[in-house]
């Protein structure tokens, strides 16, 4: 089956001179759930800053259904949506009408985001918010909004950037369930997290970034062979990899 | 040890520095002529009001009802940051050469409109008592006592948590201010005035040493403090780009309801987006403003080249003020994201300007037909209302998103 996303050899960061990732490669397929793991500063963040396209590569290449966001500007954007490690909203808009703002941006009709719309504001517990501001709203509230935001549009790969911090449990379990559906109608989801039990209780494949380069990857297994630690839990594994060069 | 009066000196010094900076594009923007302008034109029809002001009206009343809002209201600049609910909350107890300084510093200002409006009210006011008017000075001295004693029970009264408390004490100030100050200027320093201001200033210390004992609020102080900067800024914004601006948002609901209109469709999505964002920002109230200012100008004026003159003047004005909806999430990091190409934010800009502008010159054009008289006006404004919203917007505007 061909992937949704393919990162081959991205080499790239803020300067052309001063890389911050290295040779980076990876695919992401449909039904396919990745994790992308590493420590603070291992390049998570810049590596998903070149899939959105807001970075540009020195060397490689991202192409996600076989397109570079050179190529086709507008069908690369369309394909994905991305949930913000911190909620980024517009301040004069309510829940609602960043709903339908972005239902817009998509260009959902209004009967499908009718449709979506009423089951996400169920699952996330947010009926009686829809006409609360940013500014009314907790941090846990704005991910959730980023949240509904990205899955009322139902693309074909969504990338999501540590999902949970400030969630409440409900809302962490809701999400799960989300992705779960998603990725069963065949969606992809890269999806990079410091919470290693569950990335590993619910991600199909692994990426390990280490100071900016692939340390590891793969499934679990693969990833425990890489590592020399068959049958270990992932925590136990990640700590090994990326333990060497903090001292 | 961090010494407190330190630190407010440096934060004093880097706000002054911040608004002098500014005041330079203030100076240069016009505003200063414009300001000398209508200083003479309000003098005169002032002198022209007091002659024909019968000397038995009790205008006292209006001095009165001026002065006791001015010394009652007023917020206290603290200069405080939202990182200090974290790290000068601790130091509570040892902060009160800062709020003391706070202090100070608001009275000066506050002194400095008070002199302003005595200096306003002076001619009325000798007009009114003759004779028996008090001397400036001493009137003077006596309001910035009073002013004083104000500032520093509204610095007690910010500990109180609830909302209605405070409005309350602030009610209970207002009522005293006007008591002193009806004596005041109706029958000038009597035994009475002495008595009523006597038992104000008890009170005060009461009112002082009670409230002490609270906690400050910070959170409040704070987010006053938030308020008056965001205010400051969109005054500052008026004449120059203030980068970090920070808008109070309005709901609006009515309005608002209008901009749910547009079709469903994704080429309207930036339009969906600053049709909102006019309809609750600051922009709006300003548009509001400038189309009553417009009503009563343009409708007062007789002469048709002066309803025409005064009709282009606030068109262009309420453009030049719209043309700001352009700096409203400029570096939006969505705008990266849709996939809608970006030259559709600088369209929906261009065509909330015009739609906005278009509005205003229809209301405008009732004030331009009263009252009824048949002249070339009439069809001159409609040319110019239409034409120029359109140039405005879709020329001059569009040239300047283009080019940042």
């Amino acid at each position: 089956m061909e992937p949704i996303l393919q990162v081959q050899g991205l080499t790239g960061g803020y300067r052309k001179k001063r890389p911050i990732i290295h040779d980076i490669t990876f695919t992401v397929h449909p039904h396919e759930m990745v994790g992308l793991i590493g420590l603070n500063g291992a390049g998570k963040s810049t590596t998903i800053k070149h899939i959105l396209g807001l970075l540009q590569a020195s060397n490689g290449s991202v192409r996600i259904h076989n397109q570079t966001l050179q190529e086709m500007p507008e069908a690369y954007r369309a394909s994905y949506t991305y949930v913000p490690e911190s909620p980024l909203v517009y301040e004069d808009l309510t829940l609602w009408e960043h709903l339908e703002l972005t239902a817009m941006a998509y260009g959902l009709d209004r009967k499908t985001f009718e449709e979506r719309v009423g089951p996400l504001m169920e699952e996330f517990n947010m009926k009686d918010k829809r006409d609360l501001f940013p500014q009314h709203m907790s941090k846990g509230m704005r991910q959730k909004m980023m949240i509904m935001n990205a899955f009322l549009v139902q693309p074909s790969l969504y990338i999501i950037d540590e999902p949970f911090v400030g969630l409440d449990p409900i809302g962490i379990r809701s999400l799960l369930e989300l992705m779960v559906k998603m990725k069963n109608t065949g969606a992809g989801i890269l999806m990079s997290s410091h919470i290693l039990s569950t990335v590993e209780r619910y991600c199909d494949k692994f990426v390990v970034l280490h100071n900016g380069r692939i340390r590891a990857a793969g499934t679990i297994t693969e990833i425990q062979q890489q590592a020399g630690m068959e049958g270990v839990p992932l925590d136990d594994v990640f700590y090994e990899l990326t333990k060497d060069q903090s001292v | 040890m961090m010494d407190v009066k330190q630190l407010w000196n440096q934060r004093i010094g880097a706000f002054l520095k911040e608004a002098v900076g500014y005041s330079r594009y203030i100076v240069n923007s016009g505003t200063i002529v414009f300001l000398v302008f209508a200083f003479i034109g309000a003098s005169y029809y002032y002198s022209v009001l007091l002659e024909k002001l019968p000397r038995t009206y009790p205008v006292e009343w209006l001095i009165v009802l001026l002065f006791s809002l001015l010394l009652t209201g007023g917020k206290i600049r603290t200069f405080l940051k939202e990182a200090d609910l974290v790290f000068l909350l601790p130091l509570e107890g040892r902060m009160g050469p800062y709020f003391r300084a706070s202090i100070v510093y608001t009275f000066v200002f506050h002194a400095l409109y008070v002199f302003l409006l005595l200096l306003a009210v002076w001619p009325l006011y000798t007009h009114r008592m003759g004779e028996s008017a008090e001397s400036f000075l001493p009137l003077l001295v006596y309001l910035l006592v009073i002013k004083l004693v104000n500032v520093a029970g509204r610095w007690q009264e910010q500990r109180l948590r609830e909302q209605s408390a405070r409005a309350a004490h602030a009610g209970g100030r207002w009522l005293a201010n006007v008591a002193v100050l009806s004596v005041l200027f109706s029958q000038g320093f009597v035994l009475g005035n002495m008595i009523a201001t006597l038992l104000f200033f008890v009170v005060a210390v009461f009112y002082y040493r009670t409230l002490s004992r609270q906690y400050i609020h910070w959170e409040h102080l704070v987010q006053i403090e938030r308020r008056m900067v965001s205010r400051f800024y969109s005054f500052v914004n008026q004449f120059v780009d203030v980068p970090h601006i920070e808008n109070k948002v309005h709901r609006r609901a009515w309005i608002s309801m209008l901009v749910d209109k547009v079709a469903f469709v994704q080429r309207n999505m930036y339009t969906y987006l600053y049709g909102k964002v006019f309809a609750r920002s600051d922009l709006f109230s300003m548009f509001v403003r400038l189309t009553i200012v417009g009503l009563i100008v343009i409708g007062l004026i007789r002469d048709e080249w002066g309803k025409a003159i005064a009709y282009f003047i606030i068109l262009s004005l309420t453009g030049t003020q719209l043309s700001t909806l352009r700096q409203y999430y400029r570096y939006v990091f969505w705008t990266h994201i849709y996939p809608v190409p970006s030259t559709a934010r600088q369209d929906a800009v261009v065509r909330v300007v015009f739609v906005a502008m278009i509005v205003q010159s229809v209301i405008l054009y009732i004030a331009v037909l009263v009252p009824f008289t048949v002249g070339w006006h009439l069809v001159i404004a409609p040319v110019i209302g239409i034409g120029f919203s359109y140039v405005y917007s879709y020329r001059l505007l569009r040239r300047k998103l283009q080019e940042n």
